[in-house]
């Protein structure tokens, strides 16, 4: 207790620099810190609660691991969404080969069986998002996992996140007129995708 | 400015990312084109839609997965890690220690312990590796040459200690005939008669203990090869090379002396040593023993403490009366029972009281104790009890004190020369 009271008073760079030296708690400190944001990013990238589960606690363990490769000069939330950015595109990946992404989309479901997107988005909404309704909920997520990877990811980053363009451009891995351009597209195409559904 | 920069400037708007002058050039364009302020504004409204979106917290027990998740990783950092990484090399120098150490403990046990245990082992081992009997032994020729009888013997029992060896190696048959021939082999430890294998070089880059052969041996492979060897030595050079004659011929030991001898080695000595079912039969002749050193297997161990005497009366049954070992529930034996003839106590009759000598007092029958009044002999006190109704004249004949009751009195009468002061108190 002692060692996790102090450990929540140090930084972000103490933290990482305690964890180098060997402090198991400093990183039980970051896990704390960043364990919701971290989550919610992935489950909005990927809209399946599982997966966001094990992508999440995954991005943990990489990041212990690789806290030896940690820049000082960026911010650790940042490195840690670069992680989940990453291993959420490598889990998509993975249920497209195995057909799990099959459904996703709303016309998928109308087409298998009417009504049934209610029904699938009632399961993939959390208790939260029954305050703004779950079905619209469930349209905004399936209407945010039909963009393509990149431009879903930027946008979760700036919407959800509040993250800057730079920190975006960080933890993308690419210039901020890119995160400029991919912004502006996903939120055309999000426009377009809800108008269809008649949510604008 | 045209309307496709004005749309891609609506991002940065909306997130604060445009300079002051991109925002007044935008605004400017905006508050002269109603279509892209409508624009702007269905922009807006999913920015409210998905920004009012709560976030989604991570589910319970999240932390508690990642800590079973990284368990097997915490040590991987700092000290921990390097001293993890070098515990293992010291775990494993330490148990080629304590099993190169014992192995040395076993032949310093002397000659005796090692022809049992090789003779114990070595029936198993002919029946797990029947092959073995016909593989030559790769030290053999000199064994023979030498045209000794105990070489030949300490060979033979090389020959059981690598089948022994190889067994608690687990090798596979087909894999044990190569290694047989193989003078490094660890079973071959013992082995006097290979200078190859006791000089054999450790190779170089043996330290990894997970790829570690141990039929190449390393240094503590190689150390405890030769002092397998000085052992062995030491133990052909305490034998006589004619023939397993008679080891030194240990005293004679009484029978209870040697229960008193396990009794006090009791802590120290194994359950083997000092156990109680150990058959000893210390009337064999010790060059008998290699013979039946399979069920004599502990005897031999049990010698230094309590060395087997050529007693006519068989020690198995002293071995019997030893207490059992350290540790184990131990009942103390009951004290001898004395003989009927000795635990006889002398009585005598006079004066027609029955009088036993006991404690260097004959004690008239009857006392249990009571007070005990004082008389000196002769004395008038006594004149006075003797009388003629009860005539205690004869009494005087017993020597030294005596007990005896007169009237439900219980007097003390006191030897002749006692200069002590009478006794007040019971016995």
């Amino acid at each position: 207790m002692v060692l996790l009271k102090e450990a929540r008073g140090h930084s972000d760079a103490g933290l990482v620099d305690q964890c180098r030296k060997g402090d198991s708690s400093a990183f039980d400190e970051i896990v704390r810190r960043y364990k919701d944001r971290v989550y919610n990013v992935v489950y909005r990238f990927l809209g399946n609660r599982d997966d966001a589960l094990d992508v999440s606690q995954e991005v943990f363990v990489r990041a212990y691991r690789g806290i030896g490769e940690f820049r000082g000069n960026a911010q650790v939330y940042t490195w840690l969404y670069s992680i989940a950015a990453n291993l959420s595109r490598n889990r998509l990946r993975d249920m497209g080969r195995m057909g799990r992404n099959r459904g996703t989309s709303l016309e998928a479901l109308q087409e298998e069986a009417p009504g049934a997107a209610g029904l699938a988005a009632h399961a993939h909404t959390t208790p939260s998002e029954e305050a703004i309704g779950n079905e619209t909920a469930a349209v905004l997520q399936r209407c945010l996992g039909e963009l393509p990877e990149h431009y879903r990811m930027t946008f979760i980053l700036r919407t959800a996140e509040d993250l800057s363009y730079e920190e975006i451009a960080d933890v993308m891995g690419c210039p901020v007129g890119t995160v400029k351009s991919r912004l502006n597209q996903a939120r055309q195409m999000l426009r377009d995708r809800l108008r269809e559904c008649e949510i604008l | 400015m045209d309307r496709d920069e004005i749309r891609e400037r609506f991002s940065p708007l909306l997130d604060g990312e445009l300079s002051p002058e991109e925002r007044a050039e935008v605004e400017a364009a905006l508050a002269q084109d109603a279509e892209l302020l409508r624009e702007l504004d269905s922009l807006k409204r999913v920015d409210a839609l998905y920004g009012a979106l709560p976030p989604v917290p991570a589910p319970e027990g999240f932390e508690e997965r990642i800590h079973a998740s990284l368990r097997p990783s915490r040590l991987q950092f700092g000290k921990a890690r390097v001293l993890r990484q070098r515990m293992w090399p010291m775990l494993a120098a330490a148990a080629v220690f304590l099993v190169v150490g014992g192995y040395v403990l076993l032949q310093m046990q002397g000659p005796a312990a090692k022809f049992d245990m090789a003779a114990s082992m070595a029936p198993a081992a002919d029946r797990a590796y029947p092959e073995l009997d016909a593989a030559p032994s790769p030290s053999a020729a000199p064994r023979e040459a030498a045209g000794s009888s105990m070489q030949a013997q300490v060979a033979e029992e090389g020959q059981q200690e690598r089948l022994v060896g190889k067994m608690s190696q687990r090798v596979s048959p087909a894999e044990a005939e190569p290694q047989a021939a193989d003078a490094a082999a660890p079973a071959e430890m013992a082995s006097p008669a290979s200078p190859q294998a006791l000089s054999a070089p450790t190779p170089a880059g043996t330290n990894d203990f997970d790829d570690f052969d141990f039929s190449q041996g390393s240094a503590g492979q190689s150390s405890g090869r030769r002092d397998g060897g000085e052992i062995r030595s030491r133990a052909a050079a305490r034998a006589p090379a004619s023939a397993p004659a008679a080891p030194p011929e240990p005293p004679a030991v009484m029978a209870d002396e040697m229960g008193s001898a396990a009794a006090s080695v009791n802590g120290a000595m194994s359950t083997e040593s000092a156990g109680v079912p150990v058959e000893l039969q210390p009337a064999v002749p010790e060059e008998a023993k290699p013979k039946d050193a399979a069920a004599n297997r502990t005897l031999a161990k049990a010698e230094p403490a309590a060395p087997p005497a050529p007693a006519a009366v068989s020690l198995s049954e002293q071995a019997k009366e030893a207490p059992p070992a350290f540790g184990s529930a131990y009942t103390p034996a009951p004290p001898p029972q004395a003989e009927p003839e000795a635990s006889a106590v002398e009585s005598r009759t006079v004066a027609q009281r029955v009088f036993e000598h006991v404690d260097k007092r004959w004690i008239e029958k009857g006392y249990k104790g009571e007070k005990l009044t004082p008389i000196a002999r002769g004395s008038k006190e006594w004149k006075a009890l003797s009388t003629k109704a009860q005539p205690l004249d004869d009494v005087l004949k017993l020597e030294g004190a005596v007990v005896l009751r007169v009237k439900d009195t219980w007097y003390e009468l006191l030897p002749e020369k006692s200069t002590s002061q009478p006794a007040t108190s019971g016995r």
